[in-house]
């Protein structure tokens, strides 16, 4: 059999990769391999393509009978991610500009990728800006993945978290000031309030995976 | 000579050693600053006669009592950190550090810290070259 287009291998994984993000396949669920490759128009073989890439990333889980699951980490795993995600950030304030000032005239720059998202995003976002500005272009790519992981939580935490609009724009605001200590504790209290919440976190996207299976 | 052994036979006291070199560190800064003693206590909260203790490098003195001082004239704490380092390995500190500017060392040390965080996230995440396909 003739090997997909590259250009169809690219556009399915985008998409695959934009399911995963916004929830629409929620943690747990069973990737529907055939029901996606007839809504994008294109053959089984890149879908499966693309969710080997997925596993991967670390995204997707096959099955034992073929096919694939999201990925569906317990609550210590929840908890790692956000341990994972503070450990960066906490390095990259480490590497930003010594000057404050330098600091904060790049932080005021408008970022070329930020674009309207669900969930706080906006959290998302300042943090790939501090990773940006802190010059790695490691940790960017790091905090993209984990970010991608954390997509689906982020859209459940926003149900518990009223404010996560606010704790975004605290970051950007210490990010702003150029002020490391505020940084810190921003960073600091994000993840800690969203380890705290992990187990009503995934009880809330067990309870959304059911009520889709029922529709289905 | 490149090396001067502050840390003595093994056994001999790492602070005391630590201080020492702290010590004469802060007066050097101070004196090059034209403060005089009696200025420099009052600024850092310490009266005159403590003060001497932490210069003279007085093991008795206490370490906090350092810090502050050093923190008081912006010495890199890398002065007090790196030495510290060597001393509690019974390693030899070599001296010609003591006069180098130990930021340059602090920088590196951060970004270290930092490389092997993100390599240990990166081991964590899982590895895939493949990755930059996803999102990127």
């Amino acid at each position: 059999m003739a090997a997909p287009d590259p250009q169809i291998r690219g556009q399915v994984e985008e998409r695959l990769a934009t399911l995963l993000e916004r929830g629409e396949l929620l943690p747990g669920a069973v990737v529907p391999i055939a029901a996606l490759a007839r809504r994008w128009s294109v053959s089984e073989t890149p879908v499966r393509e693309a969710g080997w890439r997925a596993v991967g990333a670390g995204l997707l889980v096959p099955e034992p009978r073929g096919g694939f699951r999201v990925r569906e980490p317990d609550i210590d795993g929840l908890r790692d991610l956000y341990d994972a995600l503070e450990l960066l950030l906490v390095s990259a304030i480490g590497l930003l500009p010594a000057s404050a000032s330098r600091t904060r005239r790049a932080a005021t720059l408008p970022d070329a990728d930020r674009g309207p998202d669900p969930g706080d995003a906006d959290a998302a976002s300042t943090f790939l800006k501090l990773a940006r500005l802190a010059g790695n272009v490691e940790f960017v790519e790091l905090i993209r993945r984990l970010g991608n992981r954390l997509a689906p939580f982020r859209r459940a935490e926003a149900s518990f978290l009223a404010d996560d609009s606010r704790e975004a724009d605290l970051l950007m605001d210490a990010l702003k000031r150029g002020s490391r200590a505020d940084m810190r504790i921003a960073i600091r209290r994000y993840c800690r309030r969203r380890r705290t919440l992990a187990p009503a976190t995934l009880g809330l996207i067990a309870e959304w995976r059911r009520a889709a299976a029922h529709q289905d | 000579m490149l090396s001067h052994d502050v840390a003595g036979s093994p056994g001999r006291d790492v602070l005391a050693s630590l201080k020492g070199l702290s010590g004469k560190s802060i007066e050097r800064v101070r004196r090059r600053r034209h403060i005089t003693q009696a200025d420099f206590a009052r600024a850092v909260g310490l009266s005159v006669r403590w003060l001497r203790e932490v210069e003279g490098g007085n093991p008795s003195s206490s370490l906090e009592h350092h810090l502050l001082c050093s923190q008081q004239l912006g010495i890199p704490l890398g002065q007090m950190l790196f030495p510290l380092l060597y001393l509690s390995r019974g390693m030899t500190y070599p001296l010609p550090l003591a006069s180098l500017d130990t930021v340059e060392l602090e920088t590196r040390f951060v970004e270290l810290i930092a490389e092997r965080n993100s390599r240990a996230v990166r081991d964590f995440l899982g590895h895939d070259p493949r990755l930059s396909g996803m999102r990127s």
